[in-house]
């Protein structure tokens, strides 16, 4: 069979684009191969105040002595990754973690959640248009031995662009067929950035996969090569060395690295898609550092005596979704009979256990944009039968023996995923005919985006900018084909707040729309909110400062965005 | 002894090609080929869109193509618009000549490559099992038909007929359970990083495949050195005053390896099943579960790749093994 | 005077046990297999919880009774179908001989050469897994086996006298099979009746552990098994995927030890498996 650039849409790619919007990952508890999502948090702690989430940490103090240069780091990953290249492949939490160590962001978020530039120098709006000016940092070479300049950047970006499904996270500011270039070279080290609408909020699109940066050799070989997606090259602390899917992917220290001294040698990254397993390799020493947000991982990390955590409270929702698109979902009365016979506090329980908190809105509620007043409902069924009742009166086609005929898919095969699906169906079952639906996590995403499902467990939100959420939430997309508007609910007048937040840099407005917007949800009935995921970090005690790290030009690196977090500032003692 | 060997290679070819059929039809037949390459865009009714009954919907994915076009391209590329029997053969030629096609799920990416990177692992795996499948069963048997019908003896074989009803996957998890998580004496998942990691991690999946293999090994070889021991030319041994090791190992033990050598072609098949579970219990990267993840996601190419390169070899070995045995066998020499 | 003794009883004797629990589940004092919260997650065994309760808080004890219903009727029709067709073919190859033989045995044939879980995997991930598809998939992969050994008996009894003498007195070939054969070949395919059913059981946990077995809530052995076999909950409530495996182990014992008591005492000498 020929090789040649293959067909464009492949169903990896489609999952490569909708995973790169930054905030997704369905599968709550996260048991098995592949549960990833990719977030932003920050520390800084108090009550209702707090711009960003919640770190809770548990580092025993360094150890005396110095640093001590040497060594492998072994991190074991719970999913492996299609590829390395962030034009071309999907980037969940294991993929920033390898990459963040070999590329470098144009911009990040600083300790306290605020972007900063990175490979770029400044960022600037051009007045009087949306667009924005960005001039890259001089002298920053590649491991390639290539220097940085404004071509990488744009054919990198046009890469994305262009790619159908990855360009979809660029939609909504670079919207298809484009008037004129979306990315102009003003210089060798300058770019401009020309997104259709105005925003207040621009760079931080960039501290994700969509501004890490190859060399534009690299990403011209890649297009020619997909294999060559398994490889990387950045300006990063680390060089790629080896990878064999499915089992490891190794980089060793750049020494000429910009941001000065790197102490590991390497790291060893290593798929363990059983975490809990992974936490038990930690606590034996077997493993370095483990991520993960499976409870039973971060439950075994919790009892050994040996293992640092920095563990993330807030990270993602796990969450239920109904489409509304389709009956019997469309009809609100079904939607409240579900959200009432659900039993949020056996999902806290028994799948979180104990791990995380529960969650009433998108917001973990120690955030400034959560809005206190909403209460998440649910472990009421006595309400249910009253709605039952009256929906089947209308729509007795939709109901069998008095009740309603529903679906539920999850991904499979999964232990936890099963478990998920045996208690909700035990709380649903007095008012519903359930039938569960058992499908690869990839086509369940998939039969999501083009709305061929009704009830599904997910897991979403809980980016550090809200106005990230804004994709998930619009009309734009909700009677599409591909809907990123996953529940498929439109209501402009939530549009419209949406678009005003985005356009205001006032604090105070913004969380007054963000608050409004929540009681908007919570009345829409299209979410069930469960609990807040909980993004940990364990390190073994000879691993030392995991975080704080600095980025090259001094600022202090947010640590654990949803446990992505760097490793050039971290070092191994015997 | 040629024209045997001519009529049964001629078998082989067919019941490999019946094999290879079978699997590729089934795959086409009863999967969506269509969706694992271009996703959700398969449900798109492209004739409707061409009577204009339904409004193209080239914003959603590519500015350059209208999603008709890339379903058209895909269907294409992978021959999907072709007579099955003209797929089949095409097919065939091509995997003749060591070209499996690209793999639906991860793009671009050839079958042979995915294969490849695959399969050290689970073919280690098996040879691991089957070295300690011998490495107990020898000894095992041999004291067992030394010791027949004694204590020593039944205790053995109560011992094997219990192994034979473990099933893998449950001596898998008990061992995994006693040896790998309470014990910590071995580890509890693969680790590839030095030969040594290797045998160790290794170790626990190998000894679940093998327990099984040895058990049957071990009946099979003491029968049948009872069966030898009360032959003429043992007694003819003894008679010269032999030790019972001498005659045991010099001459009883090899006439009875012969029937372990069909066996062990038999078992094959158990292997590789046992293999696929094996896997997944301790998640070694290999072609077992490269196997169950792309039959669950009907990654044609990878499947029939896999089936056919695993059905091969069991042919093959079971193939090779007849005329092993008959080459070894003074016995079957003679006859043929 | 050959005896089947008395450990075939008790293998026997279990057997039954079980399919009367399994049969009358329902009606029995067990708790609600799927009730979730009825008791606290994760308790050891004791008193009011036999074999303790699992990560949801459900019963084991009343999981493996249940899980019994699906693994003995998969075990059960896997075995039948692969009786039905594969032992049909087998006489019809073994009586008729020549091209019938040869286009019958090469079928055989080519689906041995499948290694019997990778055709399992083939076919279960096509279909919806209920309890008769996942039966029938077992079902299939025993065909060639038990066809095999159903035509080699049918071969040695069609030379025998009284099939020579229905010939010469002009019963039709129907009569012969049915009335000649078929009760001679049941024999020794009744060993191997308790055989395979063994093997389908162990194959439909096989396929659990492959995420191909019975979709749904429905509970199995194997769905047990793996459900208790994550990495936390083996070390710290084993009793979750032991007494499972355990309860299993010995319905595979009995039914092997059953089947090769039985095959002695018939005096059956070769099988396919």
């Amino acid at each position: 069979m020929r090789m040649h650039v293959p067909v464009n849409s492949r169903l990896a790619k489609l999952l490569g684009a909708l995973l790169s919007l930054a905030v997704l990952a369905i599968s709550c508890g996260e048991g098995d191969a592949g549960d990833e999502s990719v977030d932003e948090i920050a520390e800084d702690d108090s009550d209702g105040t707090a711009v960003v989430p919640t770190v809770t940490t548990t580092v025993a103090p360094t150890i005396e002595g110095g640093i001590t240069p040497g060594g492998m780091l072994r991190v074991g990953l719970g999913a492996e990754v299609d590829g390395l290249n962030p034009g071309a492949n999907s980037m969940a939490t294991s993929t920033y973690l390898i990459d963040f160590t070999m590329l470098e962001p144009l911009a990040y978020f600083d300790a306290e959640g605020n972007w900063f530039p990175w490979l770029a120098e400044s960022f600037e709006r051009v007045e009087g248009s949306n667009s924005w000016l960005m001039t890259l940092r001089d002298e920053i070479t590649f491991h390639d031995g290539s220097s940085l300049d404004a071509d990488d950047v744009i054919a990198l970006f046009n890469a994305q662009l262009k790619d159908p499904l990855i360009g979809l996270a660029l939609q909504p500011s670079f919207p298809l067929p484009f008037e004129g270039p979306a990315v102009e070279r003003i210089d060798e080290l300058t770019v401009q950035f020309n997104p259709i609408g105005p925003t207040e909020h621009f760079p931080v699109n960039l501290t994700s996969q969509l501004g890490m940066i190859v060399p534009s050799e690299y990403t011209e070989a890649t297009q020619a090569n997909s294999r060559k997606n398994q490889t990387l090259v950045g300006t990063g602390p680390f060089m790629f060395e080896s990878r064999v899917q499915d089992d490891r992917t190794i980089v060793v220290k750049n020494p000429d690295w910009w941001g000065g001294e790197v102490y590991l040698d390497g790291i060893e990254f290593i798929i363990q898609t059983d975490q809990a397993i992974a936490a038990d390799r930690l606590a034996a020493g077997d493993l370095d550092v483990v991520i993960t947000s499976n409870p039973d991982a971060i439950l075994t990390m919790r009892e050994s005596d040996n293992v640092n955590r920095i563990e993330n409270l807030l990270s993602s929702d796990n969450d239920l979704m109904m489409n509304t698109s389709r009956p019997p979902f469309d009809d609100l009365r079904v939607r409240q009979a579900l959200t009432y016979a659900t039993d949020r506090d056996g999902f806290s329980a028994l799948i979180s256990q104990g791990t995380s908190e529960p969650a009433d809105t998108m917001f973990h509620p120690d955030l400034i944009w959560s809005n206190p007043d909403v209460v998440q409902e649910g472990n009421a069924p006595e309400l249910s039968q009253a709605l039952v009742d009256s929906y089947c009166a209308d729509v007795p086609d939709n109901c069998t023996d008095g009740r309603i005929d529903m679906e539920f898919q999850h991904s499979g095969p999964s232990v936890v995923q099963t478990r998920i699906a045996d208690l909700l169906t035990a709380g649903w079952q007095e008012f519903f005919n359930i039938t569960v639906v058992e499908v690869l996590q990839d086509q369940l995403i998939s039969n999501v985006a083009i709305g061929e499902w009704q009830v599904v467990a997910w897991r979403q939100f809980g980016s550090i900018e809200p106005d990230n959420e804004v994709i998930w939430l619009q009309c734009a997309t909700a009677d599409k084909f591909i809907a990123l508007n996953w529940v498929r609910y439109c209501d402009e007048s939530r549009d419209a707040l949406m678009l005003e937040q985005r356009q205001t840099a006032d604090l105070g407005r913004r969380v007054e729309i963000w608050h409004e917007i929540q009681v908007n949800m919570n009345e829409s009935y299209a979410y069930v909110f469960m609990t807040h995921a909980n993004w940990t970090i364990g390190s073994h005690e000879r691993v030392q400062n995991i975080c704080p790290q600095f980025a090259p030009t001094g600022e202090e690196i947010f640590c654990s965005n949803a446990g992505v977090t760097f490793f050039h500032d971290t070092w191994i003692v015997e | 002894m040629r024209s045997l060997v001519l009529s049964r290679l001629a078998q082989l070819v067919l019941v490999l090609l019946a094999v290879t059929f079978l699997a590729f039809s089934a795959m086409n037949v009863l999967g969506d080929p269509l969706f694992n390459i271009v996703g959700p865009l398969a449900e798109l009714d492209c004739d409707a869109v061409s009577r204009g009954e339904i409004a193209s919907t080239s914003s959603s994915l590519d500015a350059t193509r209208t999603d008709c076009e890339i379903v058209a391209e895909a269907k294409a590329e992978f021959r999907l618009d072709e007579p099955l029997m003209k797929r089949y053969v095409l097919w065939l030629t091509d995997s003749a000549r060591g070209d499996f096609g690209t793999s639906f799920a991860s793009e671009g990416v050839p079958v042979s490559d995915i294969l490849k990177e695959k399969f050290p692992a689970s073919i280690k795996l098996m040879i691991y099992a089957e070295v300690i499948a011998l490495g107990l069963a020898i000894p095992l048997g041999v004291y067992g038909a030394y010791r027949a019908n004694r204590r020593p003896d039944r205790i053995l074989s109560v011992v094997s007929f219990g192994a034979l009803a473990i099933p893998n996957f449950a001596l898998g998890v008990v061992l995994l359970y006693v040896f790998g998580l309470k014990a910590g004496i071995f580890p509890s998942s693969y680790d590839s990083s030095s030969f040594r990691t290797e045998l160790t991690s290794l170790f626990l999946p190998a000894l679940t495949l093998g327990s099984g293999l040895a058990a049957g090994y071990q009946r099979l070889l003491r029968t049948d050195l009872v069966t030898t021991l009360q032959e003429d030319f043992v007694h003819m041994a003894r008679a010269k005053g032999m030790t019972d090791r001498h005659i045991m190992f010099r001459h009883a033990l090899r006439p009875s390896l012969f029937s372990v050598i069909t066996v062990f072609g038999i078992q094959t098949g158990a292997l590789i099943g046992g293999a696929l579970v094996v896997e997944q219990i301790y998640l070694i990267p290999g072609v077992g579960r490269e196997l169950v993840t792309a039959v669950v996601r009907d990654d044609f190419p990878v499947v029939l790749a896999g089936v056919t390169i695993i059905a091969t070899a069991f042919v093959v070995i079971n193939f090779a093994v007849d005329l092993l045995y008959g080459w070894l066998d003074p016995r079957v020499r003679a006859k043929s | 005077m050959k005896t089947l003794g008395r450990p075939f009883w008790i293998a026997v004797g279990w057997l039954m046990l079980l399919t009367v629990l399994a049969v009358f589940a329902s009606w029995l004092p067990l708790e609600d297999p799927h009730e979730i919260g009825a008791a606290e997650a994760r308790l050891g065994p004791s008193s009011s919880h036999l074999f303790g309760t699992d990560a949801l808080g459900r019963d084991v004890f009343a999981r493996t009774i249940f899980g019994a219903r699906i693994s003995l009727l998969v075990g059960l029709l896997a075995i039948a179908f692969g009786m039905l067709v594969g032992g049909g073919l087998g006489i019809v190859a073994g009586y008729f001989r020549g091209v019938t033989d040869q286009v019958i045995s090469f079928c055989f044939f080519t689906l041995l050469s499948f290694p019997a879980l990778v055709l399992a995997l083939l076919i279960t991930a096509t279909i919806d897994r209920n309890q008769w598809t996942v039966s029938l998939t077992l079902g299939i992969l025993s065909i060639a086996s038990v066809g095999r050994l159903s035509r080699a008996n049918t071969i040695v009894f069609a030379e025998r006298e009284f099939v020579q003498a229905a010939r010469v007195l002009g019963a039709d070939s129907t009569r012969i099979i049915t009335h000649e054969l078929l009760p001679n070949v049941m024999i020794p395919m009744g060993a191997l009746a308790l055989l395979g059913m063994g093997i389908a059981i162990v194959a439909e946990g096989s396929l659990a552990f492959l995420g191909l077995s019975v979709e749904g809530d429905a509970v199995s052995w194997g769905k047990s098994i793996v459900d208790g076999s994550q990495a936390r909950d083996l070390e710290n409530n084993p009793n979750v995927a032991l007494f499972p495996i355990g309860v299993m182990f010995l319905t595979v014992l009995a039914l092997n030890y059953a089947g090769d008591r039985v095959r002695e005492y018939f005096d059956v000498r070769e099988t396919a498996f």
